[in-house]
């Protein structure tokens, strides 16, 4: 049954690849729509034959796993050689979260070609978070085949993360990666760093970094990201860095905190001579002054300079890289701040007033933390439109870590869920959105992009990257647990893509609102398998009025012990892998779906969907899943009505 | 004679080094290492059984910040002697190598291989044949790998413990390429392959000023400061390279034992020792938290045998906070000490990310005094122009108005090392030296040239900022303490009219300075004490502000004034002030006057 699929797949890729009608693409013109929003849907078709051809086309919204609706059928007609683009108006309609448009040409009857795009359908844009970089890569192995297979141009990943420079001519916008937020990630817009200052002109360069050149520039992004419905964060830390935050701790030494004889703290080594440049600013980055929130002037300078710059700079949400927090050092008088202030209370308080502040400005303003999962920044997160971010770099990636083990990065996943989803402050947060980021590689490595030159001042070239695939079999796996652990992805790679592009189509699966953890899963379920497969803390469920899904991620544990960026090799497939379980009365009323991302070398760069018949054995039910070398969402629905 | 001795020797190593490009310095089942020429580094294939897969680089010589940034070239060394576990070499320094402040100095360089320890010792000896007075910098480098193309971590003895600069990744990811030099709390530096728990450890003498080592955790080394050298003068030190097996991590390094102290499996930390001597170790380890509160402690008593691994496991419950763990004692009759700073084992690979802890922060011991030879031969006139150390704020002292038909050459001064300082020979071509609110850190690596400079009729300027005198530490730099006409406390930088008058200023009275023409200062260090020599030139609320003294030949003025504050009163303040400017034009030129 399952060797039979395969081969039906492969004959449809085959069909797609030489059939003298194919589809090139379908192109969504947002990536996530609001719910009854006006929509236009791209239709690319090309005739490969000589002669003129025609088909029918057949345009379907599809959702959840059987559901889909017609958008439209009509009578299709390229000359010889040529290339179409029907553009096809369409309404998003009520259906929340992840759709998918499928684009099927058929001749007498025939299927001969096939094509499908996914995005989102939903108001609170925040609960499909992805922060995938945008890139479509030239040089890597996927992203040759994107372009090749997809009509795709390739596009410089940002070494300017100015995103008008480097998406803003590309065809398919965010749907390379599936991201549906881009957030500056640049200390220059620290509050306490560059915040907006209204005697800087459009276009006048007022930082030195690529990443951050203009106001004008900021503008464009957002322009170009509410163009594709992606969403923009203003990146802000506790931190004031560059020539602007240098002189408000010459105006106000007293906001910053002091080491132990009364100098300020620095963070870094910083450049004097640099910053007291005219004319040609100095980015001095990471090093920063660290703010004193124990002083309330602070709290207050912080919310008027980010209001002043959510206004200006017109974004969605704010970043926090870093709840703004106490921390260990002095006052300008010597006192030791620890012992003077309650750290938890002041902070406490510090969330709510920034929450207070800032939801009085604009109450649907998107808030993300990082590492802000409970405790006293608790405040920030008491609004559904709130998230924190699980820094995943750091030890688990470091080569010299002694624990940077596959399974310490699993459990560190599932203690960053848990830390949010089963907070003791629950009567405070009321968010469960998990974001995992900041997803390192060696230096240069996530820059991938036709920019040789810039790869070639650090010593790399392109065949740097072949041998590893661009990290697909660590990326698999790593994105494998941020999808088990329902988070959402940010960080960089195109390895992710598979991923992303399963939990845009199945949103519904991982970030609906009802979705809820099964705790103590063995006791309802059991594995048998010949490989070691993750599965017990990743066993979720949603009850719907008609039915209630049981959403089971699995694992296929990586070959290696250690996550090392030199695993080149694929991980063997697990094969044969069968779930049980008694818990399930009726098989009658039983349905069952093994979603699967497409893999390296999968024919058809989309999201696999089998249905699954369980089978009784000695009064269990028994779910035998398709072949998987990463991960396989199992999905039992049992119709309660 | 000792010249046409120096120049036979010379010649000799010559035709010795043209023979042949590599000579053993140790070959058996464990010992493979030889020395380069002309390179003068070595090349360690083996080392007491560290086998690296191929073998690395130790001892490349470094003799100017520029040099070690820029890899600007090398000394080429020619042998002078080879045999019986040793090697000597020899080389006279050229400026295009070693800057202005080596040239024409000559140094031999002696490798011996002492199996019993083991260890390699290697000396520099220096003696300067230039007929002019130079300046000793120098110091070495290594390039360890076991594993090429993994970053082996170094482990340098900073301030807040001591902890692996390993991750090139997450430290090119979080921060600013990490300092060059910075200043040890402890004599050693080390580089580790945690993983295979082998590397190697550097000892010098405790003349060295700095360990220097790259971000990326795949270079490290020492500088070492020799101050002045008169024409005809010496000066040599001494340095040791001992093996390191066994150990995951480094904590304190010594001439009896290198140690290891790391928490261990959640709820205990462990002491690791590797002895380099049989003997008895009698000691104590002690947990404090954040406020240096006892939490725990335990006496240490080991019979310890050379090479062979001792640990000892001290249970500790999770603490909610930071902590410390100091381990003193003696061995065989000789004292250490050492700590390790500890975040909860969760980020001890990422420091610079992570709360700062500076209750954690321990000071350099003061080192052994230099003898300080300060040469007289071919001083050059000085020149109406200026140095200016520029630290953060230095900009609205506005010297460049002050002195505004002076040459003036500005550094910037980056903590914790300034990469391009004026080379001490062409120091005293300079009148003035400006200090501008600089790290203390960074000035350490020019402290002896400033020292000098003044002695010899320079005239230093200090100014005050949060980097400066009492807030930058000043007070605990013994050459600072013998420099400056005050002395200064932390935490002295306080706002001029009050805290609770932070945005009012207070009039600037004094030398130079006209009634109704006052400029204002709204933040100045305060609580100084004076020394008796000292003048006060400028006051501000009744309080010194600007303060002259001398040293040797030279003048030291200080000016205790912050360009910090918003000022909300409606004064001129003294970075706004053409006023400020003349009456310190004036005194410079007074000062000027007496020097001459």
């Amino acid at each position: 049954m399952m060797k039979t699929g395969i081969l039906a797949l492969f004959f449809l890729f085959l069909l797609n690849l030489h059939a003298e009608m194919a589809v090139v693409r379908v192109l969504p013109d947002k990536i996530n729509y609001r719910l009854k929003e006006n929509a236009v849907i791209s239709v690319t078709l090309a005739n490969r034959s000589p002669s003129e051809d025609g088909a029918e086309l057949f345009l379907f919204d599809k959702w959840d796993l059987e559901q889909e609706k017609l958008i439209v059928r009509q009578s299709v007609h390229l000359a010889g050689k040529t290339e179409r683009t029907f553009r096809i108006p369409w309404n998003s309609g009520e259906v929340r979260y992840g759709h998918e448009v499928r684009a099927v040409l058929k001749k007498d009857g025939r299927e001969i070609a096939a094509k499908s795009e996914f995005f989102n359908v939903i108001n609170e844009w925040w609960r499909v978070n992805i922060g995938i970089t945008p890139s479509v890569v030239a040089g890597t192995e996927q992203g040759d085949r994107l372009c090749a297979w997809y009509g795709f141009r390739p596009y410089h990943t940002p070494f300017s993360r100015f995103y008008h420079n480097s998406w803003g001519d590309s065809p398919i916008g965010p749907f390379a990666t599936y991201f549906t937020n881009t957030t500056p990630w640049n200390m220059a817009f620290s509050t306490f760093g560059v915040y907006y200052d209204p005697s800087i002109k459009e276009n006048e360069t007022w930082y030195a970094e690529s990443e951050a050149r203009t106001y004008g520039d900021f503008r464009k992004d957002t322009a170009l990201s509410r163009k594709w419905g992606v969403h923009r964060t203003m990146f802000t830390i506790s931190c004031a860095t560059n020539e602007p935050g240098f002189e408000l701790a010459r105006k106000h030494p007293q906001f910053f905190l002091k080491d132990a004889k009364g100098d300020f703290q620095y963070h870094d080594p910083v450049d004097p001579l640099g910053l007291s440049r005219k004319g040609k600013p100095y980015g001095a980055g990471w090093s920063y002054l660290k703010p004193d929130f124990t002083n309330r002037e602070v709290w207050k300078f912080s919310m008027d300079t980010l209001i002043e710059g959510l206004k200006h700079l017109g974004q969605d949400g704010v970043y926090f890289d870093g709840a703004y927090r106490c921390e260990d050092g002095y006052d300008f008088e010597g006192n030791l701040l620890r012992g003077k202030y309650d750290f938890d209370e002041t902070n406490h308080a510090l969330s709510a007033y920034i929450n207070q502040r800032l939801r009085s400005f604009r109450p649907d303003l998107y808030f993300w933390v990082n590492n802000g999962a409970g405790g006293s920044y608790r405040n920030i997160l008491s609004n559904p439109a709130s998230g924190a971010l699980w820094e995943l770099g750091n030890f688990h990636q470091d080569p010299h870590h002694p624990l940077n083990l596959w399974s310490s990065i699993k459990e560190s996943a599932v203690n960053a869920r848990n830390q949010l989803w089963e907070t003791k402050y629950r009567e405070d947060v009321k968010s469960n959105i998990l974001h995992i980021g900041y997803s390192n590689y060696p230096t240069g490595v996530w820059y991938v992009g036709p920019s040789a030159a810039k790869w070639a001042q650090k010593g790399l070239k392109f065949t740097n990257f072949k041998p590893s695939r661009q990290f697909w079999c660590i990326n698999s796996h790593l994105a494998a647990i941020m999808a088990a652990v329902c988070g959402h992805p940010y960080g960089e790679g195109m390895a992710y893509r598979p991923f992303t592009q399963m939990m845009t189509r199945y949103s519904d699966f991982y970030w609906n609102e009802d979705v809820r953890l099964v705790r103590k899963a063995f006791r309802k379920f059991n594995l048998d398998s010949l490989r070691d497969v993750w599965w017990e803390d990743f066993v979720y469920t949603r009850s719907a009025p008609d039915h209630k899904d049981y959403y089971i991620h699995l694992l296929n544990a990586p070959d290696t012990l250690r996550h090392s960026f030199s695993t080149i090799r694929e991980t063997k497939e697990a094969k044969g892998v069968e779930i049980s379980s008694r818990i399930f009365k009726d098989a009658g009323r039983l349905r069952a779906w093994a979603i699967q991302p497409y893999g390296l070398d999968s024919a058809v760069l989309e999201p696999a969907v089998r249905s699954i018949t369980p089978k009784k054995v000695d009064g269990e039910l028994v779910f035998t899943l398709p072949p998987f070398r990463y991960y396989t969402l199992l999905v039992i629905r049992e119709i309660t009505k | 004679m000792k010249r046409t001795m120096w120049s036979i020797l010379l010649l000799a190593g010559g035709f010795a080094a043209s023979a042949a490009s590599e000579y053993r310095l140790a070959g058996d089942a464990e010992n493979d290492i030889s020395v380069l020429v002309p390179s003068g580094s070595l090349k360690v294939a083996r080392f007491q059984g560290i086998r690296p897969q191929k073998a690395f680089s130790l001892c490349q010589d470094v003799f100017t910040p520029r040099q070690m940034e820029n890899g600007a070239p090398a000394a080429e060394w020619k042998l002078l002697e080879s045999g019986n576990g040793k090697v000597v070499l020899a080389t006279t320094l050229q400026e295009r190598i070693s800057g202005v402040d080596l040239n024409g100095v000559s140094c031999t360089k002696t490798y011996e291989f002492l199996r019993e320890i083991p260890e390699i010792r290697v000396t520099l000896h220096f003696r300067n044949d230039s007929g002019k007075r130079r300046y000793v910098f120098c110091g070495v480098r290594n390039e360890l790998s076991l594993r090429p193309g993994a970053h082996e971590a170094v482990y340098p003895p900073a301030a807040i413990g001591t902890y692996p600069v390993s991750s090139g990744m997450f430290l090119d990811y979080y921060s600013q390429p990490a300092p060059w030099v910075s200043t040890p709390v402890e004599g050693w530096i080390a580089q580790l392959n945690p993983g295979l728990r082998q590397g190697v450890v550097f000892l010098p003498e405790w003349d060295s000023l700095g360990m220097l080592y790259s971000a990326k955790g795949n270079t490290a080394g020492f500088t070492v400061d020799g101050g002045y050298l008169a024409p005809g003068a010496e000066f040599s030190f001494r340095y040791v390279i001992r093996p390191l097996k066994g150990l995951d991590g480094i904590t304190t390094a010594n001439g009896m034992f290198a140690a290891s102290i790391r928490p261990h499996a959640g709820n205990s930390v462990r002491l690791a020792l590797l002895p380099y001597e049989d003997g008895e170790l009698s000691g104590t380890i002690r947990i404090v938290d954040g406020d240096r509160k006892l939490l725990t402690q335990t006496p240490v008593k080991l019979s310890l045998r050379k090479g062979k691994i001792e640990t000892v496991n001290l249970k500790q419950r999770a603490p909610s906070g930071h902590t410390a763990v100091l381990f003193s004692g003696t061995m065989n009759g000789r004292a250490f000490a050492t700590e390790q700073y500890c975040e909860n084992g969760f980020r001890m690979q990422s420091l610079p990310a992570c709360g700062f802890a500076p209750r954690f922060l321990r000071a350099a011991p003061e080192k052994r005094r230099l003898k300080i030879i300060s040469g007289t031969a071919e001083r050059a006139a000085r020149k109406r122009q200026a140095v200016c150390l520029f630290g953060l704020y230095t900009n609205f002292n506005r010297f460049e108005r002050i002195l505004k038909d002076w040459k003036i050459d500005t550094y910037s001064v980056t903590s914790p090392g300034m990469k391009e300082i004026p080379p001490a020979s062409t120091l005293d071509e300079y009148s003035v030296m400006i200090v501008g609110n600089a790290f203390l850190s960074s000035l350490e690596v020019c402290m002896q040239r400033i020292r000098s400079f003044v002695e010899n009729g320079g005239i230093l300027i200090v100014t005050g900022g949060p980097s400066a005198f009492g807030t930058g530490g000043y007070e605990k730099n013994p050459i600072l303490k013998e420099l400056l006409p005050l002395e200064s406390v932390p935490f002295d930088l306080r706002p001029a009219a009050g805290k609770d008058r932070i945005d009012s200023g207070v009039a600037i009275t004094g030398t130079g300075i006209r009634s109704g023409k006052e400029p204002y200062v709204y933040w100045m260090h305060r609580l100084v004490k004076l020394r008796p020599s000292a003048e006060v030139l400028w006051k501000a609320g009744g309080e010194p502000l600007l303060v002259k003294g001398s040293f040797g030949k030279g003048r030291v003025l200080c000016f205790l004034g912050s360009p910090l504050g918003d000022p909300k009163d409606g004064k001129t303040p003294y970075w706004d002030s053409a006023e400020y400017e003349n009456a310190m034009r004036g005194v410079i030129e007074r000062a000027e006057k007496e020097v001459k």
